[in-house]
């Protein structure tokens, strides 16, 4: 444990990314203000209330979502990380495919097939119905 | 040091060993599309189908010496095919019970078959474990499915109740199991359970011993949770409440018994037996585990609340029996397969009358005894077992136990158990008196007409608990085989 | 200058921390999807351990025969992140299926059952 080990070549290969980041700050902070600053300001009531599409605003803009939108979003997490265990996969695929022929395809394909199994039982029940 | 190497031939062999698991598998994915394609009408059957397919092939490959395959992921000589018959029968029993209850209650949940396969094969992937990554990975796939069964009435709040606590305290504490996992990994560079066990890991290990200490208790702290042990059992009565009756059956049993192997072929590997510290704490985790279940238990009213606690107070006596090394680790799968149908008898039983939430309610048995002789007295048996009385397959789990722990100088600690389960008696025999000899008149108003099926099942069970409790060679020779002869255990004369 | 070169033990210190903050977060916090995320940041702090060890095994194998030891910690990232978005997708179903039920989701008033 005691043994250090350098993953960099040490703290000065973080110095662009400061650069990066400040200058991200910089703009960020330029670009939102610069109307602020530069433009004159004259409001009033009609200016000062919510745009929708013309009509008066009706309710406020921090209601609840819908159900809906966390069970989509629930279902993209889960197929979405799936995804991780092709990255190694595909990462070493041709040195796998030559080592070992057809093998590793059929296995991701198996993994897939799972997913998909996966995939159909959550259309079938409905998951993906939006209305 | 040798590494597993990959190999597609090597791949080919272990797959015929992994065949058990493929089945459940199959099994699990099959009676996913079955019930999205409406075909739902025979799910418990197919389930059953795939156990049994499962059960009966993994006992075909029992093999008394230690065999890895996969790798050095997976274990299939040994212990394990017991190990997984044993889990299996847990799920096939439970299944028993499953179907009618959720007739009963009008909710056909037919999602249930799936999972209920789904964490059979976690509990075995984490039980017959040769590597840490796939003991936290089954102990997941397990855990998951338990989390939705805990909460498997969505509209019901007591349901969801119980499925939060389960889910927040039980990711709580893989968490901190997980954090052991890491630290054993830095500190020797392995995952795998049989190159931890090689004496260069285990220098490595003992080299930094404050590190390691930390490493077994966050280990242990994720078992304990899991077999619901002292400092961490309150989740149990709350949890098993708010989940269907037979399914509370499963999870008292099934993933107790997983977490139970898991742990001590850690234990083993990892030669926890050897560090004083470590056997203390374990040690005082039984004992209070022994006196907190035992004497709450015997304070409760509510039966179903009552079978959580004496399930605490039975997680006790089973970690009475790890702190038993080999001798006791033998003696605790024993223990656990004879818990597994008693528990799983008396949870489908409460189960079978219960239509609404209060009829778990001890008031409201009273006088059952009267009304339905036979029913009853199945009932009585099962807590009769649960108590530890002489002809019953409870009392030889029990003696096997204690005599383990007596055989290693665990005296103290055997003679609290033996005190405890004196309290286990009385709590057990209350219900069966309440039900057939203190009637005061009353009898109980639920509807009283069985199913066929849970009654076969009841049927099956008194049968094995009658016949292991004479003849318990059945169960311990096959167990004694496993590990290949060594220390024997003690059956009566 | 070596305070400043990242090495396996000031990993495991950020570890160590975010793993302390997890766990007074869950013990803490009333809001039942505060208390998971807190469990998520455990989970996290975990990987962040496994993939620093992962290299320090692999610049520095402990056992030079086995090139895999540096690997394994990193494969069981990806299965930790796996099973963090299962828990993730399980425990948000119980909490908005209480939510629905009361409207509520303070882990304060999770509370039919007595203790």
């Amino acid at each position: 444990m005691t043994a250090p080990f350098l993953l960099y070549s040490g703290i000065q290969s973080y110095v662009p990314i400061l650069i990066l980041i400040s200058i991200a700050i910089f703009l960020g902070l330029l670009l939102t203000n610069l109307s602020w600053l530069v433009g004159p300001s004259r409001p009033n009531k009609l200016k000062a209330s919510a745009y929708e599409s013309g009509m008066d605003p009706v309710g406020s803009a921090h209601e609840r979502f819908s159900v809906k939108f966390y069970l989509v979003a629930m279902l993209f997490i889960l197929f979405d990380i799936e995804v991780v265990f092709m990255y190694p996969w595909a990462v070493q695929y041709k040195q796998l495919i030559q080592e070992f022929g057809i093998f590793p395809f059929l296995e991701m394909l198996v993994f897939v097939l799972i997913l998909f199994v996966g995939y159909i039982y959550v259309y079938k029940k409905g998951g993906l119905k939006w209305a | 040091m040798e590494a597993f190497a990959f190999s597609v031939e090597s791949l080919g062999a272990s797959a015929a060993y992994m065949m058990p698991l493929l089945v459940l598998l199959l099994t699990g994915l099959v009676l996913m599309l079955l019930d999205a394609f409406g075909i739902r009408r025979s799910l418990a059957w197919v389930a059953a189908v795939g156990l049994v397919i499962s059960a009966v092939w993994a006992w075909s490959q029992s093999d008394p010496t230690s065999r890895i395959v996969f790798f050095g992921m997976m274990e299939t000589g040994g212990i394990a095919p017991i190990v997984h018959v044993f889990i299996t029968m847990s799920g096939i029993f439970s299944l028993f019970f499953v179907h009618d209850y959720l007739k009963r209650q009008e909710r056909m949940v037919s999602d249930v078959y799936a999972l209920l396969v789904f964490s059979v094969l976690g509990m075995i992937l984490m039980a017959n474990a040769n590597d840490l990554i796939i003991t936290f990975i089954g102990l997941e796939t397990m855990s998951m499915c338990l989390y939705i069964f805990a909460s498997l009435f969505k509209t019901e709040v007591a349901s969801n109740e119980a499925g939060l606590k389960y889910f927040l305290l039980g990711s709580f504490a893989s968490a901190f199991l997980l954090f052991g996992i890491s630290i054993v990994y830095g500190m020797t560079g392995y995952t795998n359970l049989s190159m931890l066990a090689e004496p260069e890991s285990l220098a490595r290990l003992t080299d930094n011993l404050p590190l390691f200490y930390v490493a077994a208790g966050l280990l242990l702290i994720g078992f304990l949770f899991k077999v619901a042990a002292f400092p961490f059992h309150n989740w149990t009565p709350d949890v098993y409440e708010g989940t269907p009756t037979p399914l509370a059956g499963f999870m008292a049993t099934g993933s107790k018994l997983a977490a139970f192997v898991a742990l001590g072929v850690v234990m083993k590997r990892l030669d926890f037996i050897a560090y004083d510290k470590v056997v203390t704490i374990l040690a005082l985790s039984a004992l209070f585990t022994m006196i907190y279940g035992n004497i709450v238990a015997a304070r409760q009213t509510n039966l179903k609340r009552m079978l959580a606690y004496s399930s605490i107070a039975h997680s006790g006596y089973v970690l009475l029996g790890l702190c038993a090394a080999d001798i006791g680790f033998k003696s605790i799968i024993f223990y656990m397969f004879i818990y597994t149908l008693m528990n799983i008898g008396a949870f489908g039983m409460v189960g079978m009358v219960e239509s609404k939430h209060t009829d778990t309610d001890m008031e409201s048995w009273r006088g059952l005894g009267l009304k339905a002789p036979y029913f009853a007295g199945g009932l009585a048996i099962f807590l009769f077992s649960l108590a530890g009385i002489p002809p019953l397959a409870g009392f030889m789990s029990k003696y096997q136990v204690f005599i383990s722990a007596i055989r290693e100088d665990l005296i103290f600690l055997a003679t609290v158990g033996i005190l405890t389960s004196v309290i286990g008696a009385y709590y057990y025999i209350r219900v069966i008196v309440l039900m057939f000899f203190n009637s005061q008149g009353k009898e109980p108003s639920f509807n009283l007409s069985f199913a066929r099926l849970p009654m076969a099942g009841i049927v099956i069970l008194v049968a094995l608990i009658l016949l292991f409790g004479i003849f318990p060679s059945l169960i311990l020779a096959p167990i004694e085989a496993a590990f290949g002869g060594g220390v024997s255990l003690t059956a009566l004369p | 200058m070596s305070f400043l070169e990242p090495n396996a033990f000031s990993y495991l210190t950020v570890s160590v921390i975010m793993f302390a903050l997890g766990i007074i977060g869950v013990m803490t916090r009333r809001n039942g999807i505060v208390v998971f995320m807190c469990i998520e940041l455990m989970l996290n702090a975990v990987n962040l351990s496994l993939v620093a060890f992962s290299k320090m095994h692999h610049l520095n194998p402990l056992n030079p025969a086995d090139p895999t030891t540096g690997a394994t910690g990193s494969m069981l990232v990806f299965f930790v992140m796996c099973v963090a978005a299962a828990e993730a997708v399980v425990g948000l179903s119980v909490i908005i299926a209480l939510f629905r039920n009361k409207l509520d989701i303070d882990i304060n008033n999770v509370n039919i059952f007595k203790w």
